[in-house]
């Protein structure tokens, strides 16, 4: 102890001594509590939660990308008294007698009441609510609740879900977002005293109900409409047990439109079947067929493992595969990359992914997020099946390279055809905007996040090339739109059924984004066996993707920043239908074999307005329109067979779109 | 290296004991603000994670305040006196330009936000304890040694007043009984002044609506044991129902629906209940454990000032702990004190950090008394 504490230790200690004493003191007080009273505070505390009377919260709603309704609610009201507290009970009863008519003694009774809260009148219309809600008295309790609607009925049903009666999320953004779509209930204590009575009371126990935030989804309601509507017209004309579609922004992994037929009404859910709540745009997995040949295709482009000018042979549509027999839907010779992409032949595929080795093409299965999950907002998605490469069997390698042996789910293709269009990155799925708080405060707001980058830019680009070529003079030219450049990939796959591939149902698909050269949009259309005719992903999917997106152009003005400012190219694509009808009829009549020669055809040596005529003599006519097109020229053809003359000559340099002359015998 | 050295000379137990204290706060802080803070912002931690942020701040500030030396806050005394008043002068001025309703207890500063009577505390124990060092001799004198004091930490209780802080002004005005009491002041002023100060303070306590239904609503208690207080009335069902061992982290009631403020003020009402008596006797004991270490560092020190401020720092600790375990069992009327390192609040937190800081810093100053070494290297 030192000297100058030894002058102070007196008052200390006696400081001391009281603290300790406070300490004791409260320490009794607490075991006074905790443990002596704690059995009688314990059933205090249960009574009490007894006597609570709820206040409901009102849910929040759920509304599109321009605050458009998706989930409303209907407002009604409850109104109840504190008796106890009432200040003006003749304003209350003149106002509440002359809604509901009843006699003046029936709500008088309850204004004499013991009780700290008396309902006066429950679940009274919003409309006929007026002259109660201008009350304002201390003892006048008012009670907002709501009841779902689902004003755009059908549009996006599967998306938002439903509620059961109490308001509780049970599917869809309703279930994933209940809690903040809920809010949380307010509620008043009816307080009595040991004797029964009611006590006057200082501090009114009550808790306002705090209402649920809004949720704001990606989804555009127009575009949501007009996707539905044409999945579901299709759907009807085709004869397809079901039909699938999803629109989505490339650049954010925004989805704008996702939708499944058939659909329901939420509002009068019990008349469908469950079938139609699901969401089988994100819920169901299927063998995509062909849409799929872009994995091979961007693994050998990445990997380098194939030139854009390599020849392959395509075997007059057949290929013996480790034994097994793959066939083409026409009997192709000798074809590029790019053109093996173009009419989508399944020999060549298999050739590109033969050189890409099965590891690697597995890889890029995983890369393109295929056999994981997206991460989507909502809960039910697929995974699908990606076997590893030990699971697989000789000829998996190239059954996958078909887009077989593979089970995606829409929402996979949707984000790896997405990846094409924005230069390489797989992005994570976006639902829902943002969710606002009743108090304006942003509790989220979404932003995009990429997963990975499958691939570099250049890669991409040479690859959306390559799907423009499809839609413009490939297989996809049922989803050209005049005007714009579309990007796009076919599919048709048999449905594989109890062990094998059947012969007559089918899933035809389609998978494109416009505008090619800076993708705004991002579709895929699925139809679900669709009668032997329409099977073909061309026939049966690729229209539905061109009339969704022709209406969304004429809807949406912004779209037209877009488009593509080529005053040359519009003639050109008025020139398009015919030389694509000649293409047709020659294809169906004749079967001639390709010539084994090839040109070598250098598109970079096109300067912005001038190119350079590649040379097409001798070849089929069909091989000769590919060249000519791929130099940037519009060929004019006469005469069927091989190429006898061409105008202007091999090696001229010309203007670009301008005509070549093709003569053939 | 040197600070490696010097901390070795720290009093361990002192810093053990605040920082159990820190982790019991920390996680009642999460259990008990999950629903109001889901309710108020759609996010269970929202509270959770601005404790922490203000925790590293607090730590920081009592590892800074361990470091330098508490004399230097001798010099400083005046000074930041002056400091704090024209703070506590702007606070007021700042809030009736601007016209808010609610009181005017923080300054802020961007997003940045000041409680300024927590400022006034801490400034009036510096000041106190400066004071003794300095007119010891002379403190039995009213005019020079005993007035000068009771003047300014009036003028500091005043404008902590008509914040309004009522409960922070009566706590400094506490501590400085307490302060003039130690430091050898006649217990005939002492007792004169507390009587003076009581007379004056009855009519403030009265001219405000709120603390009136406080003081009606506790001596309506009379006639039933729960009383009519809302609050408590719900802290006392919550800490029956806790009984001996308590319901178990996460499972109170009272935080879900019926306590408000429940990480706040009624905090130790949600420990009660989920910890039972055993959790609520480790938190008071533990807060003796404080005020016993500080006597022990106290009697080792050879500086009158540093007994003053050591003893002055943890005898607040208390009182703000003390007066919140009264009130929560409906001892005393509701206060709005909270209960120092486990309740949820800023300028709080990182204020008594700051005080805990200081305590070890004069351990450290007597454990040095022969050459302070350790302290050269680090200022030198």
């Amino acid at each position: 102890m030192t000297k100058s504490f030894t002058k102070f230790r007196p008052r200390i200690l006696f400081i001391s001594s009281i603290v300790i004493l406070l300490w004791s003191g409260l320490t009794m007080r607490f075991f006074y509590i905790q443990v002596i009273r704690s059995a009688d505070l314990r059933e205090m505390g249960l009574k009490q939660g007894q006597n609570k009377v709820i206040l409901p919260s009102v849910r929040g709603s759920i509304k599109d990308r321009n605050f458009k309704s998706f989930a409303e609610n209907v407002i009604h009201y409850s109104f109840g008294i504190n008796p106890n507290l009432v200040e003006n009970e003749q304003i209350i009863l003149d106002a509440i007698v002359k809604i509901t008519g009843k006699s003046r003694e029936y709500y008088h009774s309850k204004f004499s009441s013991t009780r700290s809260f008396e309902f006066l009148e429950r679940n009274l219309k919003n409309s006929i609510s007026n002259s109660l809600l201008a009350i304002k008295d201390n003892g006048f309790v008012i009670n907002k609740h709501g009841y779902r609607i689902y004003p755009q009925e059908r549009v996006g049903s599967q998306i938002i879900g439903f509620t059961d009666v109490d308001n509780n999320g049970l599917s869809g953004i309703e279930l994933e977002l209940d809690k903040h779509l809920k809010g949380r209930d307010g509620w008043i204590i009816l307080q009595t005293d040991g004797r029964g009575r009611s006590r006057q009371n200082s501090g009114n126990p009550r808790q306002s109900p705090v209402d649920g935030s809004t949720v704001i989804l990606t989804i555009d309601i127009e575009y949501q409409s007009i996707l539905r509507d044409e999945i579901s017209n299709r759907v009807e004309k085709t004869g397809a047990i079901g039909g699938m579609g999803i629109i989505i922004e490339p650049f954010s992994g925004k989805i704008l439109a996702m939708t499944s037929s058939p659909d329901f009404d939420p509002n009068n859910r019990h008349l469908y079947k469950t079938v139609a709540y699901r969401n089988r745009v994100i819920t169901d997995q299927f063998e995509p067929g062909s849409t799929f040949k872009i994995v091979p295709a961007v693994a050998a482009l990445t990997l380098n493992c194939v030139s854009l000018n390599e020849e392959f042979n395509c075997g007059f549509g057949q290929y013996n595969f480790r034994g097994h027999v793959f066939n083409d839907w026409k009997e192709f010779g000798l074809l590029t990359f790019p053109q093996i992409i173009e009419n989508s032949s399944n020999v060549g595929i298999i050739k590109i992914a033969e050189a890409v080795g099965a590891n690697k093409l597995h890889q890029f299965v995983r890369k393109f997020g295929f056999g994981s999950l997206t991460g989507i907002q909502i809960s039910g998605e697929s995974k699908g099946v990606s076997k590893s490469v030990s699971e697989w069997s000789a000829i998996t390698l190239a059954e996958i390279s078909l887009g077989h042996e593979v089970s995606v789910t829409t929402l996979q293709l949707a984000y790896a055809y997405g990846a094409i269009a924005n230069g390489g990155f797989l992005m994570k799925p976006l639902l829902v905007e943002e969710i606002i708080h009743p108090s304006g405060r942003n509790i989220y707001k979404c932003s995009p996040q990429i997963v990975r980058q499958i691939a570099p830019k250049k890669v991409m680009d040479e690859m959306s090339k390559m799907l423009v070529r499809v839609v413009n003079t490939g297989t996809g030219t049922w989803a050209k739109i005049k005007g714009w450049n579309v990007a796009g990939k076919t599919g048709t796959a048999q449905k594989f059924i109890d062990g094998e591939y059947s012969k007559t149902l089918f899933i035809a698909s389609f998978a494109g984004f416009f505008p090619a050269h800076n993708p705004q949009l991002v579709g895929v259309i699925i139809l679900e066996e669709p009668k032997i005719g329409y099977h073909w992903g061309s026939i049966g999917a690729a229209p539905v993707f061109k009339n969704v997106m022709k209406r969304i152009i004429q809807m949406d003005d912004g779209i037209l920043v877009y488009k593509p400012k080529l005053g040359k190219e519009k003639i050109a694509d008025d020139l398009h239908p015919s030389t694509f009808v000649a293409l047709n009829e020659i294809d169906l009549e004749e079967k001639t074999p390709v010539l084994m020669t090839s040109v070598y055809v250098d598109n970079s040596i096109s300067s912005e307005n001038s190119v350079v005529v590649p040379n097409v003599r001798g070849m089929s006519m069909r091989k000769a329109i590919m060249v000519i097109r791929n130099a940037g020229l519009r060929p004019k053809i006469s005469g069927s067979g091989a190429v006898r003359y061409q105008n202007p000559g091999p090696g001229t340099v010309t203007d670009l779109y301008s005509f070549c002359i093709l003569e053939l015998k | 290296m040197s600070i490696l050295i010097s901390a070795k000379k720290y009093d361990k137990t002192l810093l053990s004991i605040v920082m159990i204290l820190l982790i019991i706060g920390t996680v009642m802080i999460f259990s008990s603000s999950t629903n109001i803070s889901m309710d108020k912002y759609g996010n269970g931690t929202y509270y959770f994670r601005r404790h922490l942020i203000r925790l590293g701040l607090g730590l920081t500030g009592m590892v800074a305040a361990m470091m330098i030396d508490y004399r230097i806050l001798k010099k400083i005394a005046a000074p930041f006196m002056i400091v704090t008043i024209i703070l506590l002068v702007l606070t007021k001025a700042v809030y009736l330009v601007e016209g808010n309703h609610s009181p005017a207890r923080w300054l802020y500063y961007g997003s940045f936000a000041l409680q300024t009577s927590d400022l006034a505390r801490f400034a009036s124990i510096i000041y106190l304890a400066t004071y003794i060092d300095r007119k010891r001799d002379r403190i039995k004198d009213f005019t020079y040694g005993f007035l000068p004091p009771v003047v300014i930490t009036g003028l500091i209780m005043a404008l902590v007043v008509i914040q309004p802080d009522f409960s922070t002004a009566a706590v400094i005005g506490l501590i400085t009984i307490v302060m003039l009491f130690m430091g050898g002041a006649k217990i005939s002023h002492l007792i004169a002044t507390a009587s003076v100060s009581v007379a004056v303070m009855i009519p403030v306590l009265m001219a405000a609506h709120y603390r009136i239904e406080r003081i009606k609503a506790y001596f309506d208690a009379s006639s039933n044991f729960l009383g009519t207080n809302y609050q408590v009335q719900q802290s006392l069902v919550s800490l029956g129902n806790g009984g001996v061992t308590g319901v178990g982290l996460g499972e109170s009631l009272g935080k879900n629906l019926f306590l408000p403020a429940p990480h706040t003020d009624f905090i130790l009402s949600i420990m009660g209940e989920e910890f039972g008596f055993i959790g609520i006797f480790l938190i008071l004991t533990l807060f003796l454990a404080i005020f016993q270490r500080t006597i022990k560092i106290s009697k080792e020190c050879t500086d009158v000032f540093g007994i003053m401020l050591g003893m002055a720092l943890s005898i607040q600790l208390i009182i703000y702990a003390f007066i919140n375990a009264a009130v929560v069992t409906g001892v005393v009327p509701t206060t709005g004190l909270p209960i120092p390192f486990i309740s949820f609040g800023g300028t709080n937190l990182m204020v008594n950090l700051i005080c805990i800081g200081i305590i070890l810093n004069i351990s450290m100053a007597k454990r040095t008394v022969k050459h302070r070494k350790g302290a050269r290297i680090l200022f030198g």
